[in-house]
């Protein structure tokens, strides 16, 4: 059986085993964020809601600094992680399940790519389209507010950027957890129930029972100061973590979170 | 090469259960290298889910099958790679317009060069008529219009098996006539493998037609073998005047196998179905005109695919 002629004068796609087709899917993914206005709009509405809130707190702190507050800290981890992370939950729901519901996912299935290359690249695609819009350049823009307007002042750099990097970690583990949801689910409403009511049962449990408080994910970016600060603001603020045993359980949550949305994806059918 | 790798789709007992319903049963196909093979059934037949399986979209749940000798389980990838498929209910990204499509389509198969793949896209435009709204994006489009670049974006790797469901859905008679052509030039490179309701087409451009009905086959064969089978030739006959001794004369001789009349006004018209068609050129002519009637029409009755898909249809309910 012979190709036809004309596909010679091309370079083939090499790619082999699960990464087939990611290649492509991965160019596309980063082109639906990057190469159209949508990272502009993502962007406008955190740096309005995280840096719009926190610049209304600083400017507060700053007409009342006799007036004992919550700590700006406590807040920057309340608006930065916790509007972030309802945030990603909602724009997570449509990331496999908007896909199979439209039948694009179909689709593009039907061409060369595996099942694994599709979750990886819709994962990877968002994850940062998301990190750097709803928190690298806001967190930036944090680090600036703190340093000129809040009696904070200028915190040291490279501890910053390392707590930036744990809210990061905060904000993927509610993305890799909404997009393993969307393999089992064939509704919205299903994905994003999960990741609302475990949100709510993390922040109300360890209260409950106090030996969750070191391992849940909530607490990398903010908690009750009077029990333990978080790792992001020891980071931060450069005071010595207690326990890095909350970073150690949301990666390895997340590892597993994205190895079942593969499992799970690959024994969809469309 | 051998006969078995004649074949560019073949399934052995190939079934599909969703819960209860069983979808496909036990389906045994074969499709020859560069043929158009049309695929018919009523709706719910189990066309869909049979293509859904030989493109890995779907598991079998028993049975199995092999596209250009690769499993269709395990190699799915590797035939997707020599495929081009046109989905029934197609859905693009509505954001791309209908090159940005097709170009990401392409880079499923091509890394480059850009140029070449910039080239293949516009070829595939004007194939399928598309050039003047090849950056619009897709959402504004007409569903003749989403189909016509549903058929490009399954041609732009210039695929040795192109699978097709429903290729002429949603296009006026031009669109129709015009994927015909297209259909009808990539004979030589590629199988065509494809889904309609429209048996017009299929007897205009198939070479094979397989039909099934509620997930069985209930017919494969040459379309035609198939139009042949169907009962033998039928001679359309209309006259005038007395016919009774013609009728004793013709419906007396061996190779008639029955005559339907009617009465249209003055005019007699008869259909007799025959089982030797070079005795019935030489003689059904001649006996009716020594019979004395007079024959205002006479031929060979062409038959539609649309009656045996019918009769075969109905006769496997």
């Amino acid at each position: 059986m012979s190709t036809y002629v004309g596909n010679e004068v091309f370079d083939m796609v090499s790619e082999r085993g699960w990464r087939r087709g990611f290649g492509n899917l991965w160019q596309g993914e980063f082109s639906s964020w990057f190469r159209s206005s949508r990272w502009l709009k993502h962007l406008l509405l955190w740096v309005i809601l995280v840096d719009g809130f926190m610049a209304i707190m600083a400017y507060a702190t700053s007409q009342a600094p006799e007036q004992e507050g919550p700590p700006l800290f406590l807040m920057y981890g309340i608006f930065g992680s916790m509007f972030v992370a309802f945030g990603v939950m909602i724009i997570m729901q449509r990331a496999i399940v908007g896909e199979k519901r439209e039948g694009t996912a179909a689709w593009v299935l039907s061409k060369p790519v595996t099942r694994s290359s599709f979750v990886m690249s819709r994962l990877l695609g968002n994850t940062l389209g998301i990190l750097v819009t709803s928190t690298l350049i806001p967190g930036l823009l944090v680090y600036l507010i703190f340093g000129v307007f809040t009696p904070v002042g200028w915190l040291p750099p490279l501890g910053f950027l390392a707590g930036l990097l744990i809210f990061c970690l905060h904000i993927f583990f509610w993305l890799t957890l909404t997009l393993m949801m969307g393999t089992f689910f064939e509704s919205a409403t299903g994905v994003i129930a999960v990741p609302i009511a475990l949100y709510f049962a993390l922040w109300f449990i360890p209260s409950l029972i106090p030996s969750l408080y070191k391992i849940n994910p909530l607490v990398l970016t903010f908690s009750d100061p009077a029990v333990m600060p978080s790792i992001a603001q020891s980071l931060m603020s450069g005071t010595p973590v207690e326990s890095w045993l909350q970073v150690i359980v949301t990666v390895v949550l997340c590892v597993i979170f994205i190895a079942v949305a593969i499992w799970r994806f690959n024994r969809e059918e469309f | 090469m051998s006969k078995m790798d004649d074949f560019v789709i073949q399934a052995k007992g190939l079934s599909k259960t969703f819960g209860e319903v069983q979808a496909l049963k036990n389906l045994d196909l074969q499709v020859p290298d560069k043929t158009i093979f049309a695929f018919l059934g009523p709706n719910g037949a189990g066309k869909t889910t049979t293509i859904k399986l030989l493109l890995g979209l779907l598991r079998p749940t028993s049975g199995g099958g092999a596209v250009f000798g690769k499993d269709i389980v395990r190699d799915s990838v590797d035939i997707r790679a020599k495929v081009g498929y046109l989905p029934q209910d197609f859905r693009f990204y509505e954001h791309m317009t209908s090159r940005q499509t097709l170009d990401y389509t392409a880079k499923f198969f091509f890394k480059g060069p850009q140029s070449e793949i910039d080239k293949r896209v516009n070829e595939m435009l004007e194939l399928v008529g598309l050039t003047d709204k090849a950056d619009r994006p897709i959402k504004g489009f007409s569903g003749g219009e989403r189909q016509r670049l549903g058929i490009a974006q399954a041609e732009v790797n210039y695929p040795d098996l192109l699978i097709l469901d429903e290729p002429a859905a949603n296009l006026d008679p031009m669109g129709r006539r015009d994927v015909l052509d297209v259909m009808t030039r990539i004979r030589k490179y590629a199988t065509i493998f494809y889904c309609t309701h429209i048996l017009d087409d299929v007897q205009s451009v198939s070479d094979e037609v397989i039909i099934l009905n509620k997930g069985e086959k209930i017919a494969q064969a040459p379309i035609e073998e198939l139009l042949e089978g169907a009962g033998g030739p039928v001679y359309s006959v209309t006259m005038r005047g007395d016919v009774e001794d013609a009728y004793a004369r013709i419906s007396a001789l061996p190779w008639v196998a029955g005559i339907q009349a009617s009465q249209r006004g003055d005019q007699t018209h008869w259909e007799v179905s025959v089982t030797d068609k070079a005795a019935a050129e030489d003689q059904l002519m001649s006996l009716l005109v020594s019979s004395g009637v007079k024959v205002a029409d006479f031929g060979l009755k062409a038959v539609e695919l649309e009656d045996i898909f019918i009769q075969l249809v109905e006769g496997a309910e």
